[in-house]
């Protein structure tokens, strides 16, 4: 009692003193606010003529329909005005479904507010809400899309995606006004479930590095991947950290074996893998991957993807002790590190950072070319921005939400009206995380330094190796990379570790999805 | 009785060094001066304006080291930070990127404020200056910034 007596009178003591201090110093947020440096001519914006807005076509009238969408990273701020708390808010969904709902009133659109702090808190909230019949009608599948379309919370958005865009040009499919369609992933049953809203700026990851370092040492920027290997060599010779890699799990992230690593050691077998002949990424079956694995094209026992692995530990050996346990930042802010692996989702992050006193950039990762392995080939290279193979954020319908409340053809004209340009450009570039992914929507300047560089061109049917194919693989993948990249595991007990992992993820993929292999 | 007479006693004495602390900060003077090039913003989505500042003591002496917040209070046009440092001469400066006017962006006067968070730390109300870009039309589509600079490094920052 007495403890609980004690803390009020803390309290009450330390409000006093504030009331106290507000009352002497007579102050008023404003007026401080201002400072002495008053605004040059702080009169209103003046608004001048703007372009005509897009029509939109108004839905049947009369059927009321309420539409609950969740959207991560473009859920609107509580703060709407730009304090020092919140300098970028973000309002641009808010002004978009206004916009909706004026050109369709009949339909109410609500955000739902979910966890974004983990994948994981996200992951439960989303089974909880499903599990409660109160999911919204659209969510970002998070990272872990093959997990919700094998739990069957995903509608198939083939047949809209062959129809035009109900906002868009008539004559043209909403799959094809997009930038490209690999942005769609097509799935080992041949659906796509997701709808991609914003891409990669170049390649969604990348390598930051030191520019005085590298004119210190006569660097040049790497163009292939030895040119790198041999860089941070040098690097590591003149008494530098070579590199600091991004870190999960306790383990490596594997990026660059999702294409630039593996892509250019593996074209030989492009036509054992397109079994069915198909001329683009869009004509696939979706299958190709887990029948690759099956049939032992994609196999760790072809020296050609323990090529791969033994690239990939090069690069490793350039990381400095204590990488998988340690914060290696501070060093990199401290001008000590040659190159540090990232993503282009840090480049504001890094671009406002002012506690840095060295010149910076950033590289496209560069692929494996023939300086490397006998077994590469050298990828053609082109200037601007490097043609993803995937998205970055995708936004999805939930099957049981709109089968339960019956909003499905109201939740897929919402999600084409997102994705009509002028739309997609507005909510995407609101805070520069990326590049819109409709044909017509500009990228925002800030990204034009990237554009400048040559990147690899990958074909569109390619063959990564794909350690990504189920969490539980990766998982195990990551693990084993984790000490056999430290010397702790001997060569042929990765690989068969890596072999098994990756045999049991294309065998759950297979029965979970229920795929037909009889014209495997 | 006598406790009550000690509490109500630092009480006021508390108030009294907070409130001399609040006075101190806040009566600290500085002077922005920020000059920018071109004079207005095509809105464009491709061009970019370079903000130049300058932050004084009111004696004229350079603040250097000083860290500025920059914030986009009105507009649509991107900073390609939001954090400067000022050099030794008090100097510091960013560019602020243009945008594509649609219907969702209009041309409008864009509105920056910098926000000197070296100044005002005691009690958390910073030092801040309002600026105005005036943003126009879009005549012909014909800029390609670069990044590059002249050794073939894509710089970014520093």
């Amino acid at each position: 009692m007495r403890k609980i007596k004690g803390k009020k009178g803390f309290a009450s003591l330390l409000s006093l003193v504030i009331l106290i201090v507000l009352v002497l110093s007579g102050c008023s947020g404003s007026k401080s606010g201002n400072g002495d440096s008053s605004p040059q001519a702080s009169s209103s914006p003046a608004e001048t003529a703007s372009p005509t807005k897009q029509e939109t076509p108004s839905s049947s009238p009369g059927k009321e329909v309420t539409l609950r969408i969740t959207t991560q990273v473009f859920t609107p701020t509580d703060d709407k005005t730009p304090t020092e708390n919140t300098p970028v808010p973000r309002v641009a969904l808010d002004r978009i479904i206004e916009d909706y709902q004026k050109e369709n009133p009949n339909v109410k659109v609500e955000i739902v507010k979910a966890p974004t702090s983990s994948r994981e808190e996200y992951l439960t909230w989303m089974t909880t809400q499903i599990a409660a019949g109160e999911a919204p009608d659209i969510a970002w599948p998070s990272d872990s899309l093959q997990g919700f379309v094998e739990k069957e919370w995903l509608l198939p958005v083939d047949s809209y995606l062959q129809q035009a865009n109900s906002f868009g040009d008539a004559n043209t499919t909403w799959m094809d006004s997009f930038t490209n369609p690999e942005l769609f992933k097509k799935f080992p049953n041949g659906s796509y479930y997701a709808v991609p809203i914003f891409q990669a700026a170049g390649s969604a990851t990348t390598f930051y590095y030191n520019i005085d370092i590298f004119k210190e040492l006569n660097l040049s920027v790497p163009q292939t991947w030895q040119q790198l290997l041999d860089a941070l060599k040098k690097a590591k010779e003149a008494g530098y950290v070579a590199a600091i890699p991004v870190v999960e799990n306790k383990g490596p992230t594997l990026w660059q074996l999702g294409g630039q690593v593996s892509i250019p050691l593996t074209t030989a077998f492009t036509d054992e893998f397109n079994y069915t002949g198909a001329k683009s990424a869009a004509e696939m079956k979706g299958d190709e991957y887990l029948r690759a694995i099956k049939k032992g094209i994609v196999s760790m026992e072809r020296p050609e993807f323990r090529e791969i692995w033994r690239l990939y530990k090069e690069w490793a050996q350039m990381w400095p002790e204590g990488w998988a346990t340690q914060d290696m930042m501070p060093l990199w802010r401290e001008g000590k590190v040659a190159v540090r692996e990232g993503g282009m989702w840090e480049l504001q992050q890094e671009l406002s950072d002012t506690k840095r006193n060295f010149k910076w950039g950033v590289f496209p990762i560069p692929s494996v070319g023939s300086d490397s392995s006998q077994y590469a080939v050298d990828l053609p290279k082109e200037k601007g921005f490097q043609k993803n193979t995937s998205s970055a954020f995708d936004l999805a319908i939930v099957k049981p939400a709109v089968e339960k409340r019956g909003t499905t053809e109201e939740a897929v004209r919402f999600l084409q009206y997102l994705t009509t340009a002028e739309v997609n450009e507005y909510m995407v570039n609101e805070i520069p995380l990326g590049l819109p992914t409709v044909k017509g929507a500009a990228t925002l300047p800030v990204f034009d330094a990237i554009k400048e560089s040559e990147s690899p061109v990958i074909p569109e049917i390619s063959i990564p190796m794909n350690v990504w194919i189920s969490s539980e693989a990766r998982d195990a993948i990551g693990r084993n990379a984790a000490m056999w990249i430290q010397n702790k595991l001997a060569d042929d007990k990765f690989f068969a570790n890596v072999e098994k992992a990756m045999t049991e993820g294309a065998d759950k993929s297979i029965k979970d999805q229920n795929i037909d292999t009889s014209n495997w | 009785m006598k406790k009550k007479w000690i509490a109500l006693l630092v009480i006021v004495l508390m108030a009294g060094v907070m409130t001399i602390l609040w006075r101190i900060d806040d009566n600290r003077k500085i002077v922005f001066d920020v000059t920018f090039a071109p004079e207005q913003m095509v809105a464009d989505g491709k061009s970019s304006v370079t903000v130049q500042i300058q932050v004084n003591n009111v004696d004229g002496t350079p603040r250097s080291g000083d860290e500025l917040q920059i914030i986009r209070m009105k507009g649509h046009g991107q900073l390609s930070v939001s954090r400067v440092k000022t050099d030794r001469n008090g100097q510091a400066s960013f560019a602020y990127f243009s945008y594509r006017a649609s219907s969702f962006t209009p041309v409008m006067t864009n509105e920056i404020m910098l926000s000197d968070v070296s100044v005002g730390k005691i009690v958390g109300v910073y030092k801040r200056h309002v600026f105005e870009i005036p943003v126009i039309e879009p005549e012909v589509d014909d800029s390609d910034p670069s990044g590059n600079d002249d050794d073939g490094y894509i710089s970014l920052g520093g």
